[in-house]
């Protein structure tokens, strides 16, 4: 296997490929070391996986809308909606039935994710704008409709999304984590869908003059990250017990770190599945050791950010080098 | 006073892009105060050469004098602080600025604080430079109400104001109309009556008889001949630009099978780019389109295939009037294209050949919606290798391989599919001259099997070598038929293209 991997790469390219992943494995290193028997515990990385698998879970469609050039700054805001759309559903008027309020809610996400996917595609609103305005929209319905308020009082049985385990070890969360992960990578990997989102972050118009409609491609990653958006907003409302109007705005800029730190890793500059689930731990980790290690909140905000700026200029200079 | 006549020395410059030589040994002497033409076919290497005057692109080997002294000139800033400019065929500027702006540009005049644009005092001296220099143009307008005409004008204005002593001029005419034409041939001798430098390059031959003093006329990368404007006529001009000494054997009678219409196009119109363009293509036919840069060929073939929108057209394929919303429609029909821009439009470069070649056809390894990657990989692998395309695995991205064996691996992607016609625009443009005899094997490889295809070029040996019959296209409107036979006669194709 090594020999294998030494004799098509040359050292740049293995510190390319894996240098994020053993910079992980210094951090990893760090915190045992650092925390003293408290970082390193079965319980602890349990832990840090039900931490992880919500923002692993909206950043894996986010990476379908980044592989392609595109960002889809909607994801905070729609997640909270979406936790209170299926709070709502199961608590408002009698309520319905939990699953029918789950279907509904990724259903209504990933409608939210199609009108993104329409105005960057077929209406040529730049990405940027267009998601951050409707991502507005989404926020500014929201709190007319919760007028701030939490909904509260979710059935019982709805802990099964993200309170609950497995075995009573492996938390739910994280097995939804590993079922979007895999339905992502057969997405990605094995279908036309996903070569086609390739090729348009690899050459658009080369893409489009293959014959591939690529503004359905477009708005279909959009799809795809809106859904993420309503299945995270489902392990988190479940997890919380309870839907706040803004409880997942913090998705926003995490999802996007975790996609440019993975970028930098595996693929050569390109965001990759494997890669955001690096970049979803390398957070998680980082938030979970600071706390260990009794930092202060704002210093684990600094810390974050210089980890993620330093991604991006790696990432940026693996672009360069590509070119 | 200058100790030489010559504004411009070019001793010995070699120019190669990547193995291909663009520019073979240029010697030329540009006379202080004179309008200089560059003349040549596509390709010739005069876009080259002024890019290399112009600091845009390095210079291999050799050097340019200005007057008198070596210089090394490395960007078009400080190609204009030298006194050298370009007024280029895409006009650049800020269209929402105002034309005085535009003029002024980096060098506005301002107040006391020197952050602040002194506004009064920028339109009254660019009134001023502006009658100085005898042009006519409304200071306060945006540069985007202006016509094409007056754009020019304030483009050449902004580069007369930075002193510019050799003013480059790009095909100047190519977007103008008759009478505007005339206007900027006055301006020209105006300026050379103010003792500037012209260089002038254009394909339209009447104009250059009209105002330039001496021609240098250029071909595959070299100077062919530099004489004054007297010692010329249209015949002589158009001779020398023809490339009569490279041999190609064309046999009249060639092996074609040529069947019937597959496809025609009737009375394709687009408002200023195709006037009522017809042409068909017939099983087994290889149709070359030849026409100099802006002919409307691309915007043609684009219409036809649903890239761009048309004002009309009679699309027949195979007896069935048809028209195509997007190229994937096109495609579907049996119509597909390989693109101009092989880099821009042809490849995915950081993708795996074999992913390149199935990009378009991926349904056909597909089962419950999944794709059978051994079969993908199966069939990209025959198509790979039935055009040779040289690699050592195709798992290789395409961005690593050669111009000629990218150019195989566009092509291998419909090579084993349904196609009923297939276009190629300027296939072999940036590959060198083994790698082309190559791709055009392939082109015949694909006429012997039965499909109707039409070569997009610039280059008539090209045409010559591998077409049953040339339409020309010149100024969106297809000027003329050649059929084999008279394909000797390059200079019928190049005057057909020139309008002459």
């Amino acid at each position: 296997m090594l020999k294998a991997i030494g004799k098509n790469m040359n050292m740049s390219k293995l510190v390319r490929t894996y240098g994020t992943l053993a910079g992980y494995v210094i951090l990893l290193i760090a915190f045992t070391v650092l925390a003293s028997g408290k970082f390193l515990t079965a319980n602890n990385i349990i832990t840090i996986l039900r931490q992880i698998a919500m923002l692993a879970v909206i950043s894996i469609g986010q990476t379908f809308v980044m592989i392609t050039g595109r960002t889809d700054l909607s994801v905070g805001y729609s997640a909270s909606a979406m936790g209170i759309l299926v709070a709502s559903l199961m608590v408002k008027h009698g309520g319905i039935n939990m699953w029918l309020a789950v279907l509904i809610t990724i259903l209504v996400a990933g409608l939210a994710g199609l009108i993104n996917g329409l105005l960057v595609a077929y209406v040529g609103v730049p990405d940027f704008i267009g998601t951050l305005g409707f991502g507005y929209v989404i926020s500014g319905i929201n709190q007319a409709f919760t007028k701030g308020h939490p909904v509260t009082n979710l059935p019982a049985e709805f802990e099964l999304f993200g309170a609950k385990r497995l075995f009573g070890v492996i938390p739910n969360a994280v097995i939804i984590m590993l079922l979007v992960l895999a339905v992502a990578g057969v997405i990605l990997n094995q279908t036309k869908l996903g070569r086609y989102i390739y090729g348009v972050g690899d050459n658009e118009e080369a893409t489009m003059m293959s014959g591939i409609n690529t503004k359905k491609t477009i708005t279909w990653a959009f799809v795809l990250s809106g859904m993420t958006c309503g299945i995270t907003a489902i392990m988190l409302t479940s997890r919380l017990g309870s839907a706040h109007p803004q409880a997942a705005e913090d998705y926003l800029l995490n999802s996007i770190a975790a996609v440019w730190l993975g970028s930098t890793a595996f693929h050569d500059g390109q965001p990759n599945l494997a890669g955001t689930l690096l970049g979803a731990l390398i957070i998680g980790t980082m938030s979970n050791g600071l706390t260990i290690l009794n930092v202060e909140y704002y210093f684990q905000d600094i810390a974050t950010g210089l980890i993620i700026l330093a991604a991006v200029i790696l990432s940026s200079m693996q672009r360069n080098n590509r070119k | 006073m200058p100790e030489t006549d010559y504004i411009i020395e070019i001793k010995g410059i070699n120019k190669a892009f990547g193995g291909v030589n663009a520019l073979k040994d240029i010697n030329l002497n540009i006379k202080r105060g004179t309008c200089h033409a560059i003349v040549g076919e596509n390709g010739a290497g005069k876009s080259t050469l002024m890019k290399i005057l112009t600091g845009v692109v390095k210079k291999d080997t050799g050097a340019v004098l200005y007057n008198g002294r070596d210089v090394n000139i490395n960007s078009i800033l400080q190609a204009e602080e030298m006194g050298i400019a370009i007024i280029p065929q895409e006009l650049s500027f800020v269209s929402y600025f105002t034309v005085a702006e535009n003029i002024f540009y980096g060098e506005e005049p301002t107040r006391k604080v020197k952050t602040f644009i002194d506004w009064k005092k920028l339109f009254k001296e660019c009134e001023e430079q502006l009658n100085e220099l005898k042009i006519n143009l409304p200071v306060k307008a945006k540069a985007s109400e202006l016509n094409v005409s007056d754009q020019q004008m304030m483009v050449i204005a902004r580069v007369l104001s930075k002193k510019a002593d050799i003013i480059i001029m790009d095909e100047p005419t190519a977007r103008l109309g008759h009478e505007e034409v005339q206007e900027l041939l006055d301006y020209i001798k105006y300026l050379q009556s103010l003792g500037k430098t012209i260089i002038y390059i254009s394909h339209r031959l009447e104009e250059i008889f009209a105002v330039c003093d001496t021609v240098t006329i250029m071909r595959d990368g070299q100077v062919i001949d530099t004489l004054p404007i007297g010692d010329l006529d249209n015949d002589k001009l158009i001779n020398m630009m023809v490339n009569r000494n490279t041999k190609i054997d064309i046999e009249v009678e060639r092996d074609s099978n040529i069947g019937d219409v597959v496809l025609s196009i009737e009375h394709l119109n687009k408002k200023g780019v195709l006037k009522d363009v017809s042409f068909y293509v017939r099983k087994g036919e290889i149709l070359g389109m030849f026409g100099l840069v802006g002919a409307g060929r691309t915007e043609a073939i684009r219409a036809v295939l649903g890239i761009d929108k048309c004002d009309s057209a009679k699309i027949v394929l195979e007896g069935k009037q048809v028209k195509f919303r997007n190229i994937g429609q096109a495609f579907d029909a049996g119509i597909v294209l390989v693109p101009e821009e092989r880099r821009k439009q042809g490849i995915l470069p950081n993708t795996p050949i074999y992913k390149n070649i199935s990009l378009g056809c991926l349904e056909n390894f597909e089962r419950f919606g999944l794709i059978n990657k051994k079969k993908e990989y199966e069939y990209a692998k025959e198509s790979a290798d039935m055009l040779n395309v040289a690699c050592s695995s195709i798992k290789q991205t395409v961005g690593s391989l050669s111009g000629g064996n990218q150019q195989k691996v566009v092509i291998s992607k419909y090579i084993n599919r349904n196609v009923k016609v297939f276009i190629l625009d300027e296939p072999t443009r940036g590959i060198d001259v083994g790698a082309k005899e190559q791709i055009y094997h392939v082109i015949e490889g694909l006429a012997k099997k039965g499909m109707a295809v039409i070569v997009v070029s610039s280059e008539i040996p090209e045409l010559q070598r591998i077409c049953d019959r040339i339409c020309v296209m010149s100024e969106g409107k297809m000027t003329s038929e050649i059929s084999r036979k008279e394909f000797i006669d390059s200079d019928k194709i190049l005057r057909n293209a020139i309008g002459i």
